[in-house]
């Protein structure tokens, strides 16, 4: 796992050489979860792609000041959560964005059903519609620390890094999404 | 709490799974191609943040450069091409020059070649005394007056026409003027032995086209330099500006035409150029081939009697002159 970021980082870096390949081959690996991204946080595709678009073209013009202080997912991650945020102001001006804390009952924060993944595919398909569901209504700031959580598996720490709040912020936050998937699904 | 985390951790695969299981989503493959494509041709200019003008140069510097070394080299080019016509340039001139440029050019060469005011008036002082001599010797004569004014017009008179170093060219000399008078002599001789008669020539207007130029006493001192047989008296000197005078003042110093025609006589003298007043007077001054000349057209008239009396007083006036060929054709 470790390996597959550093290489991320050298790829990165052999792109800011010249090397075409070497975006090619990171594109391919973070396209889709890229492109998911944004597609779960706008309802609209048309405006997904043109986000997902506007995220790559600003890592292709900022490769020429990247260093690989971090890990290449995270700062990928970074310009996607930015250009969210942007997208978000640009669109809704007046209205706030829900990025605060949502209610949080005390019964899905204490569930003590264990989910289980169904035996049949069209079960399983139909549990996984239902997610999706809940994923959409989550909150922003929910939706998006689930996201990075459940698409990329990054760690508390990494979320609050790309999210730019602090640790136990996105560890909470991350509960809340996990409590309302589940209770979505058990229902 | 193991339990618990248990079960979190369980819960947490199982809505990855049902994550992934939903979230197929791909993005479009023209969209794809288009972020790769961007990505390729901005490659190079993202390369480095010293790169990035240097590539933007390297893109239309070095053809900017070699384009403007072009222009400059051909623009030098042309100006030596120019430069080089420039220097040989001054012979066309001299091959395109207009027929006037040229008519013009002579006339300025003819003009530097004219000469000074001075010498052409001076010239002009000698040409009327040789006229005035010439006349004078053409009244003592026996060659026709008329012919001899003539001539005498004909030749010095300045055209406007004419250079006026041609002019000067043609001053006359005494000398000049008895050459004249052998090859007159010789026309006339011939004309005589054909017509037996002597023509006569129109008598010329006038010469005021000179006179007027001349003061008397310039052309007196004129005179005073002319030279001399060492005959010539007090009286004679001034005899051919007399005539001049006269002539210009519309006085007759030889019978017209009208006079001939009544007198026979003095027709004759007036064709032989003598009057009565000359004959006793001013044979004397007449230099000695002229006077040979009129005993030999006397002769030739057959007017041996005054043929035999000019021949005795040349004979008187110049015992040394060899005249025997005159005596054995006066009978």
């Amino acid at each position: 796992m470790e390996q597959t970021e550093i290489s991320d980082e050298s790829l990165m870096l052999e792109y800011q050489q010249g090397e075409q390949a070497a975006f090619e081959t990171l594109y391919r690996k973070y396209k889709d979860v890229l492109y998911r991204y944004f597609l779960k946080h706008c309802s609209d595709r048309q405006q997904s792609e043109e986000l997902y678009q506007e995220v790559w073209i600003k890592l292709i013009n900022s490769t020429a000041r990247y260093t690989p202080k971090a890990k290449f997912k995270t700062y990928l991650f970074t310009i996607a959560h930015n250009t969210l945020v942007d997208f978000y102001r640009k669109a809704k001006p007046s209205q706030t964005i829900e990025f605060e804390d949502a209610e949080i009952t005390e019964e899905f924060m204490n569930s003590p059903t264990p989910l289980a993944l169904p035996e049949d595919e069209f079960t399983l398909k139909q549990k996984a519609n239902l997610l999706m569901q809940a994923l959409e209504e989550l909150p922003a700031d929910q939706k998006e620390v689930a996201i990075l959580h459940f698409e990329q598996e990054m760690s508390v720490q990494e979320i609050a890094e790309i999210t730019k709040v602090k640790t136990e912020t996105a560890k909470s936050r991350l509960r809340y999404a996990k409590n309302k998937l589940k209770a979505a699904i058990l229902n | 709490m193991t339990t618990h985390s248990q079960d979190d951790l369980k819960d947490d695969e199982v809505l990855a799974q049902l994550y992934k299981e939903g979230a197929k989503d791909t993005p479009p493959a023209k969209l794809n191609h288009e972020i790769i494509h961007y990505a390729a041709n901005a490659d190079k200019s993202s390369s480095s943040p010293s790169h990035v003008g240097s590539h933007f140069g390297g893109g239309w510097k070095v053809p900017l450069s070699m384009a403007a070394s072009v222009v400059v080299v051909f623009a030098l080019l042309v100006q030596l091409d120019q430069n080089s016509q420039h220097l040989e340039l001054p012979p066309i001139p001299e091959i395109t020059i207009p027929t006037e440029q040229k008519s013009t050019k002579s006339k300025d060469r003819a003009l530097k070649s004219q000469p000074a005011p001075e010498q052409l008036y001076e010239a002009e002082e000698s040409l009327a005394d040789d006229i005035s001599s010439f006349k004078k010797d053409a009244n003592e004569s026996d060659m026709d007056s008329q012919d001899a004014d003539a001539r005498i017009t004909d030749k010095p008179v300045r055209k406007e026409s004419q250079p006026i170093d041609t002019i000067q060219t043609e001053r006359i000399s005494n000398k000049k003027a008895e050459q004249k008078l052998e090859t007159y002599r010789e026309r006339t001789q011939t004309q005589s032995t054909i017509n037996n008669e002597p023509s006569i020539t129109p008598k010329p207007k006038s010469t005021e086209g000179y006179a007027p130029k001349l003061t008397k006493p310039q052309a007196a001192g004129k005179q005073m330099h002319e030279p001399s047989n060492g005959t010539l008296g007090s009286s004679s000197e001034a005899a051919p500006n007399e005539v001049i005078q006269q002539r210009s003042m519309g006085e007759k110093s030889m019978p017209s035409r009208e006079d001939t025609h009544t007198s026979s006589g003095m027709a004759a003298d007036a064709e032989l150029g003598i009057d009565e007043k000359q004959n006793e007077n001013e044979f004397a001054p007449i230099p000695v081939e002229d006077w040979l000349l009129m005993i030999e057209r006397l002769v030739a008239r057959k007017d041996y009697a005054e043929a035999s009396r000019q021949l005795v007083k040349f004979k008187q006036m110049h015992p040394n002159v060899n005249v025997e060929d005159l005596d054995a054709k006066i009978p």
